[in-house]
Order: structure tokens, then sequence, then C-alpha cells
């Protein structure tokens, strides 16, 4: 399998984007001919393409080279990082969860230093505070403790 | 026609205007000089800040982070030998010895004044080439428009390299995401699955960040790990002006550089790498000692650094004119115009000559502005910013990424929408998908689409008017040549290597 370091992924996002698209031409069926006229023909274009793609993939394998990604643990905590951020952002506020996300997403990432940490979390969101919320009047999801 | 650019001259001789160049030149020298973010990141992070702006504000803002990101990638290159952007590879060749030599000042001083000249080259060609190539772009009707679409997302398919059954499936995913949203003819909604966010489509801002701010900062949390920076702090360096007058033997370099710059610059899918690449071996061919050159020859940095500042702007001559970007970052400087409501293409020229016009005099004050910021500043600041932490670095990032996207509308949904965009583009660029297609079919799908049915409704549903003259048969004819010229290129090119 040396050949085909990427044949699961490479074969799953194909299928993703067939199924995806199938079901997407669904809908896209139901609308007015002139407005379905480009959908319809991407959809159609992606599905086609999806498949020549897995089949090329299977018929010439995808090569020695897998996906780039060094620390595949670290890369998910990356991503759980930005969806838990944008919950805490709409369950308690900007700068609550900002306050505890930036010194805390850089210490469990590898920057240890408490007092960098607490100068920059300060610096920057002082920073926002006083460009978007004093100076353009930009609001921000309400903190918890104000609703 | 030329006329233009000196009633444009006072427009951007305004104070915010000017420091809104300033400020972008030293925001792209610091990005720039981190490994990991690029110009094109860093403007589709900064596009949502800039709504509040003038569009000559945004627009300087935009074009000095273009022009100090593209030198100041020079700066790892040089320092630690980790180019900055992927444009500042060549200048490491040379560059990173003469660091190690202890000369690294003097080859930081090289890159920033070859850079800088290699800028104002590529200003003067988009101020000299662009209008006439409007002129003559005006007379399109909506089945030529048309086409000029079709053309502009085959070539930056098939000329990018790599797969084309990829960059197509990314060309016909960002034209679908164009459409999604009220139908602007029929006023069907399209996609929107009962979401009220979405009758309007989907802001390309949302897009932009998701595909090109997202990955980068996954990887700068994955690998915390900063580069070795035991390097930076010694320069080792005399001043810029004693040094720059014996930087002038570089002349033909710097001649040669520009050109090549240019003229990759204004080919759909090439880039500034291709340039400095190019240049790099160019002046290495025609150089008295070929031998010394990956040894700290300051030449190959000044051959490098020229062609990939050279490409920027000349990147924008088809964007500007035909709505077709050279490069990624060209891609997401037109979603910037995009969202202060100018639509790239030859009706730009007509409708806001002060701002494009007045955008194109902000590339060659940027390019200016880096000798008398880069030079001083590189030598002396930015070297110490490589040790910023990589995972504070992110963290700062996710929270910007978060506050810009969330400004656009005032909403959350724009944010999830954002991070699916995002989740994409991370699959995408691990598996090798090209995203500037992408970018380029959500810019040029509504269009394009607008103009086929208005074509169509010209001629009645008669489709034959969208070959029934001379000039969409031409751009027919390009189109198809820049679908089969470049396999059959390759083919030749293997049956010789298998002659041989």
């Amino acid at each position: 399998m040396k050949d085909n370091a990427r044949l699961v992924p490479e074969l799953a996002f194909a299928a993703l984007i067939f199924a995806g698209c199938g079901w997407l031409l669904l809908h896209a069926l139901d609308l007015p001919a002139m407005s379905a006229l480009l959908p319809v023909a991407m959809l159609v274009l992606l599905m086609v393409l999806a498949a020549i793609r897995a089949a090329t993939v299977l018929m010439r394998g995808t090569g020695p080279t897998g996906l780039s990604i060094d620390h595949p643990l670290r890369a998910a905590g990356g991503f759980a990082v930005l969806i838990l951020y944008a919950f805490a952002v709409q369950l308690l506020g900007f700068y609550t969860s900002t306050i505890v996300m930036l010194p805390l997403v850089a210490w469990i990432f590898g920057y240890r230093n408490p007092r960098g940490l607490a100068l920059a979390t300060v610096l920057f969101v002082g920073g926002i505070y006083i460009i978007f919320s004093l100076l353009m009047g930009q609001r921000f999801p309400e903190e918890f403790f104000q609703v | 026609m030329y006329g233009n650019l000196i009633d444009a001259l006072p427009h951007v001789l305004q104070l915010t205007n000017l420091a809104a160049v300033v400020v972008g030149v030293i925001a792209g020298i610091l990005v720039g000089s981190l490994p990991g973010l690029s110009a094109t990141m860093a403007i589709s992070v900064l596009i949502p800040f800039t709504f509040a702006f003038e569009p000559l504000t945004a627009l300087g803002l935009m074009a000095g982070i273009y022009n100090g990101a593209m030198y100041g990638g020079a700066i790892p290159a040089v320092l630690l030998r980790i180019p900055g952007t992927p444009a500042a590879v060549a200048t490491s060749f040379d560059g990173y010895p003469m660091a190690q030599q202890g000369r690294g000042g003097y080859a930081l001083q090289v890159a920033v004044v070859s850079s800088a000249l290699g800028g104002i080259a590529s200003g003067l060609a988009l101020m000299l080439l662009a209008p006439p190539l409007a002129q003559v772009t005006l007379l399109f009707g909506p089945s030529e428009i048309f086409w000029v679409a079709v053309f502009g997302l085959t070539s930056i398919v098939f000329l990018l390299g790599g797969s084309p059954v990829k960059g197509l499936i990314s060309a016909a995913f960002g034209v679908f995401v164009s459409i999604i949203g009220s139908d602007s003819i029929s006023g069907y909604d399209r996609f929107t699955f009962g979401h009220l966010e979405l009758l309007d489509g989907i802001n390309i801002v949302v897009l932009l960040v998701g595909l090109y701010a997202l990955p980068p900062v996954i990887d700068l949390l994955e690998n915390p790990k900063g580069p070795d920076t035991s390097n930076a702090g010694r320069l080792g360096t005399s001043s810029l002006w004693s040094n720059l007058r014996g930087m002038g033997r570089f002349w033909k370099t710097w001649t040669r550089g520009s050109l090549i710059g240019i003229m990759v610059g204004i080919l759909p899918g090439a880039g500034g790498s291709m340039a400095a690449f190019l240049s790099y071996n160019e002046a290495r061919r025609g150089a008295r000692n070929p031998d010394d050159w990956g040894k700290g020859e300051p030449e190959g940095v000044a051959a490098a650094e020229t062609a990939n500042n050279a490409d920027t702007a000349a990147a924008l001559i088809p964007a500007l004119t035909l709505g077709i970007p050279g490069t990624s970052v060209a891609a997401v400087m037109l979603g910037g115009l995009l969202i202060h409501g100018l639509q790239p293409g030859p009706l730009l020229f007509r409708e806001s000559p002060e701002i494009v016009f007045g955008f194109m005099w902000q590339f060659l004050f940027g390019a200016m502005l880096l000798i008398f910021l880069g030079g001083s500043l590189a030598t002396n600041s930015f070297a110490k910013v490589l040790h910023l932490p990589r995972p504070l670095l992110g963290a700062i990032i996710v929270a910007l990424m978060l506050i810009g996207v969330y400004a656009i509308n005032g909403r959350m949904f724009d944010v999830w929408l954002m991070l699916g965009f995002g989740a994409i583009g991370y699959a995408m660029d691990k598996l090798d998908y090209p995203l500037p297609p992408v970018v380029l079919g959500v810019i040029l799908g509504s269009f394009a689409e607008e103009n086929l049915r208005l074509a169509l409704r010209i001629g009645r549903g008669d489709w034959s008017i969208l070959w029934a003259n001379t000039t969409s048969l031409i751009l027919i004819a390009i189109t198809l040549c820049v679908v089969i010229i470049p396999p059959m290129l390759r083919l030749l090119r293997r049956n010789r290597a298998a002659e041989a």
C-alpha cells in the first residue's frame, strides 16, 4: 500500500462530493428552468468530476506521499479550539471568551510563559476593546453577566 | 485615457489614504516576515475590518500589505533559511549563506532595494498597460463577457498546474457557492433551506477567511516549534544609504528581473515563486561567476526579490481589466474590491476611474515606501518579531478571524459558515485541491450566469447568440487553446524524454 498513502481520504472526499451534489441536485430540479440552469450544470459537473477522481485514484493509486499532517491530534485540537471558542462566544459573550481563550490556547499548544501570556492578553483584548467597542461602536455578542 | 491617472492623484494624496498605504506596508512586512503567514491570509483577515473605510483607504491598505509582504518574506528566508512566503524561496539560496557569513544585514538591504525597484516597475506597468486593455474590453457585450468569465475560470484551472480535475472541482464548487441565495433575475431562493441569512448570498469575505486563514492557523497550532532564531540578532551591517551606491552594479539584474516579474504576473496562474525562480536562473546563467551562486552572492538575492515584487501589481492587470486574477492574492484582492461595491472588469474603469487609478498610484507609492520603511525597520525591528511564539500567534488570529467575520453582519451564523468553509478549505489544502479557482468561481460564477441569461434574453432563447460574433469566437478559441496546449506540451516533452 506504499503507493496509495492517501487512498482513503481521496476516495472519501470524492464520495462526499458525489453524495452531497446528488442531494443538492434533487433540490435544484424543483427550480424553474432558467434558475436551475447553472446550479444543475455545476452539480452534474461536480458529480462527474468526483467520479473521475475516484476512478483515477483507484486505477493509478495516489502515490507514496501521505497527507501533510505532522500531528493529527494537535490539528484536531486546533479545530476543537475554533468550534469551542465560537460556542463560548455565543453562550458567554465575546470578551469573556476571548480573555479565557487566548492564554488557554497558547498555553495548551506550547507557549508556557505566564508573564508573556498575561501581557499579550491584556494588550490584545484591550486593543480590540478600544478600537472596536469604543472608537467604532461595534457590538459583539453580549457577556453572560449582562443578559 | 491617461488623464484619469492625474485626476486620481489628489484622492490618493489625502492623508488617510496615504496613511493607509504606510500602515499596510508595515503590516505587510510584519506578516510576510512570519513564516506560515502570507499576504493572501493577511488581506483576507483584513478585508472585513475595511468595511467602514472609504474604498481608497481600504485598497491602500491592501496594496501596502501586498507590497510589504512580498519583501517581508525575504527576512526569515535570509536570516533563517525559512521563506516567509513561497515567493521568497529563491531569496534564501544566497541570502542565507550571506547571513551565515555575517552579511545578513547587507542581504536584507539588497532585498529591500530590489523589492522596491521591482514593485515600482510593476506599478508603472499596471498604470501603462491596464487602461488601454480596459478600453478594448469596454466594447464587450453580455455574450463576450460570459466567455471572458469562462476563459478566466478555465485559465486558472489549467495554467495553475497540478491535476486539472481537482482544479475543475475547485472552480465548480466556487461557481456553485456564488449562486446560493435569491436569484437576482427570477427572485427564486436557491439552496437557502429556509435560512434568511442566506437570501443575499454568501459574503465572499466569509469564504475567504475560512479558506485562506483557517488552514495556516491550524498549522500554527499543530507545529508549535518556531523556527531557529539564533541568527536573527546578528545582522552585522552598515547603513542602507552608504551601501546603496555599491548596489548600482545590479542594474542589469534589476531590469531583467522586473521584466520577468511583470510578464509572469500578467499570466494567470503563474505567481511570484515562478517569477523569482526564472529571474534567479536567468541572472545566474548570465553571471560571470555562476559557481559562486548559492554560496552568498548578493546578485542572487537581487534577482529573486526584484522579480517576486515585480509580479505584484502586474498580476492585477488581468484582474482589474478582465476580472481574471493572476495569483491567489490578486483573487483575494478582487474580493476586497467587490465588498466595496466595485465589480472588477472593463466597466470598473468607466464607473470608478478615481478609485481604480488611485489604486494603481497606491501600488506605486507602496513600492517606493518599501525602501524607507523596510530599509530601516527590517534590519532593526522586524527580525525580532521572528521570536513571537507560534501558539500565541495562532490564538490571536483565531480571535481576529471571529471578530472580522462577525463584524460583517453582526451575527454568529456567518462565523459558523466561515468555520464550515474553513474545514472544506483545510481538506482541500491537504488533498492538494487548488484554492484560487474556488475564489475565482465565486467572483465570476454569478457574473457569468447573469451575462449568459442576459445574452439568451437578447437572443430570445437562441443559444447560437453565444458564438454569433467574432470576439466571442476568438475568446472560445483562446479558451480551447488554454485547455488543449498544456497537455499537448506535456505529451511532447514526455515523448522527447522517452526518446532521449
